[in-house]
């Protein structure tokens, strides 16, 4: 079903809406939410979740790109899942890996002379990705958004691991230096 | 600012990014029978490229990939011996003929090229592709963690290796534009005879205005639980999904030793050998070192030994089949790789390993290593010959491969007592045949 039509069932307050949601898009929400949670019990009530919170939210928004809308939903609950459990500290799955690496971008001393707004830090790096070449952002996207593994995304592409490693090491740089720029971080 | 605000903000970037990076794998367990015939679901799309008369009138393979030429006497080369003690410098004695080769093409886009030729032999551009994602580097505690089963080693003679030409034409995308659809389509039915899959129509994939810019145009055949991808590099990706189970005595896992993966390597082998249709099959497992949780990765290849020293150097470089597994040590995507070296440009006189030492220490490399960090020749951990197979090079030429050990600098100790391999390229093709001035270059 097009996607416009399956917004249409939320308008309608259809209860065919969910059905035809998770016909198209379970496999993909599944997958970022299991990234994150690795775990196929809250997996599924993240995606439950996601489905209630799209059920709430349509009316009155409408979103242009259902597949992102849900995938923002999905992976926003499943994090937010993942820190209440405190998964954290028993370092499972990518969500703890991920966290490493994003370090790497951030100083060991933090001046906060200034509050910095999520807008402002989301559109720095939403500029900082259109600068870069599409292959190191497609790298970038599927390790730090879609949480995929660095062998994952190695094997989805044929590349080498040392690859992905090295694009993504390059764009943390990249990144870091552009928010200096910025004033983000100092 | 934490890492996990930092997180939440990518989160929220634009639709546009997270829609362009949406191809996700599945991983669900079941077990698929490689024997099974599925019929395809394909529909033929008629786009801008069409092979309809291709598809009707192309018989059931027998072998249609095909194999490298083999290599003759080089009886091309000059007669007089090249090899100098100062390999370092360039003769300013030597004839340099430059020669315009004329153009047959009528495209008035395509550019008039000058071709340097020195002592009857083609000078040869390098691409600088070895940069552009940053360092190299492998983190080992010991060198033969790294593996391989590269077929070249110092004790075969070889003087001459061959140069091929990419015949893949560019766009500034580094897209690969007016691919041979016809090769294309008979290394998918070839595939798909292979797998015990009926075909009736390809279906094509235009991806030329960038959306995937390795590949450009590809077809795809896609049934119950297989993909087969063919791309206008020739590369071949298989897709299972769902993943396909690999028996529990055989640990097949990114992270398994190398003993465990050469094991999983003789299941492989064997459940999979219509598919791998070589010869004498040999398996090579290597590693890229640990990461920073000390899981050493592993890698799983096949490629074809039969034949000379040089048949399995090529075959080993350039025609070789990669099985992947996923994070359940499931059995899901298999790569096969077909470099065109169709077009040899000639045999060329190679410098031994020692030479390249000393070209090494001359500061004749290419590296992504940092160039204050190079130790020395006592530092050199190992030496392998290979050939740059990317398919944006204008030539596929053969290397020295030296794995350099880096000590951290003011005498610090690596954590975990690993130590950190840099990697340092010499062209084995004798230096006089080669455009560039070597550049060592870091980014770090």
């Amino acid at each position: 079903m097009e996607d416009h039509n399956i917004i249409e069932l939320f308008f309608q307050r259809s209860e065919n809406a969910i059905t035809e949601t998770a016909k198209k898009y379970d496999k993909y929400c599944r997958k970022i939410a299991y990234n994150i949670l690795q775990n196929k019990r809250d997996t599924e009530e993240c995606l439950n979740d996601t489905y209630l919170k799209t059920w709430n939210a349509i009316p009155p928004q409408k979103p242009l790109n259902l597949r992102v809308f849900l995938g923002k939903i999905t992976r926003n609950l499943a994090l937010d899942k993942y820190k209440n459990t405190n998964r954290l500290k028993r370092g499972n799955g990518q969500v703890n890996q991920v966290l490493d690496e994003i370090t790497e971008i951030l100083p060991s001393e933090i001046r906060t002379e200034k509050v910095i707004d999520d807008i402002v830090i989301t559109e720095t790096i939403n500029r900082f990705l259109a600068s870069i070449s599409l292959e190191n952002r497609t790298i970038f996207m599927r390790r730090y958004w879609y949480m995929d593994t660095i062998q994952e995304i190695a094997n989805e592409y044929g590349y080498s691991i040392s690859k992905v490693k090295m694009s993504l090491m390059r764009s943390r740089n990249e990144l870091k230096l552009l928010l200096e720029k910025e004033g983000i971080i100092v | 600012m934490k890492s996990e605000r930092l997180l939440n903000c990518i989160g929220q970037i634009d639709d546009k990014y997270i829609e362009e990076a949406k191809d996700i794998g599945n991983t669900k367990s079941r077990f698929i029978k490689t024997s099974i015939s599925v019929a395809a679901c394909i529909c033929l799309v008629i786009g801008a490229i069409t092979v309809p008369k291709l598809l009707n009138t192309v018989e059931p393979p027998i072998d249609i990939i095909e194999k490298y030429p083999p290599i003759d006497d080089p009886i091309d080369i000059i007669e007089e011996d090249p090899k100098t003690d100062n390999v370092s410098e360039k003769d300013p004695t030597q004839s340099t003929d430059s020669v315009n080769v004329p153009d047959d093409s009528t495209d008035p886009d395509v550019p008039k090229t000058e071709i340097q030729y020195i002592d009857g032999l083609q000078v040869l551009n390098i691409s600088k592709s070895y940069s552009d994602m940053g360092y190299e580097g492998y983190d080992v505690y010991d060198i033969s963690e790294l593996g391989s089963n590269n077929p070249w080693n110092e004790a075969i003679n070889l003087e001459y290796l061959p140069v091929f030409k990419n015949n893949h034409e560019l766009n500034n995308r580094h897209s690969i534009v007016n691919p041979n659809t016809e090769k294309m389509t008979e290394l998918m039915i070839d595939i798909c005879t292979r797998l015990g899959l009926d075909s009736n129509t390809l279906e094509i994939k235009d991806y030329t205005d960038g959306k995937d810019p390795r590949h450009g145009i590809e077809l795809e055949v896609k049934t119950d639980g297989i993909t087969v991808n063919v791309f206008a590099d020739y590369s071949i990706k298989i897709t299972f999904d769902p993943a396909i189970d690999i028996p529990e005595d055989y640990n097949f896992n990114y992270h398994s030793s190398l003993n465990e993966m050469q094991k999983a390597a003789t299941y492989i082998e064997e459940e999979y050998q219509a598919l791998i249709d070589m010869e004498s099959i040999q398996e090579s497992v290597s590693s890229i070192g640990y990461n920073i949780y000390l899981q050493l990765s592993v890698d799983l290849y096949f490629y074809e030994s039969a034949g000379t020293d040089l048949d399995r150097i090529l075959n080993y470089n350039f025609n070789k089949i990669k099985f992947s597994p996923n994070d359940n040590g499931q059995l899901w995507i298999i790569w096969i790789y077909n470099t065109d070296i169709s077009e040899k440009v000639a045999d060329y006189p190679i410098i031994t390993v020692e030479e390249a030492i000393n070209l090494l220490e001359a500061e004749h490399y290419y590296t992504s290593a940092p160039r204050e960090n190079f130790p020395g020749e006592e530092y050199i951990g190992k030496v392998e010959l290979v050939y740059n197979t990317d398919y944006y090079n204008e030539f596929y030429m053969p290397y020295y491969k030296l794995y350099v050990e880096l000590p951290p600098p003011d005498g610090a100790v690596n954590p975990n007592g690993l130590k950190n391999y840099g990697t340092y390229y010499v062209p084995a093709i004798n230096p006089k045949w080669i455009a560039q001035e070597y550049v060592s270059y870091s980014d770090y």
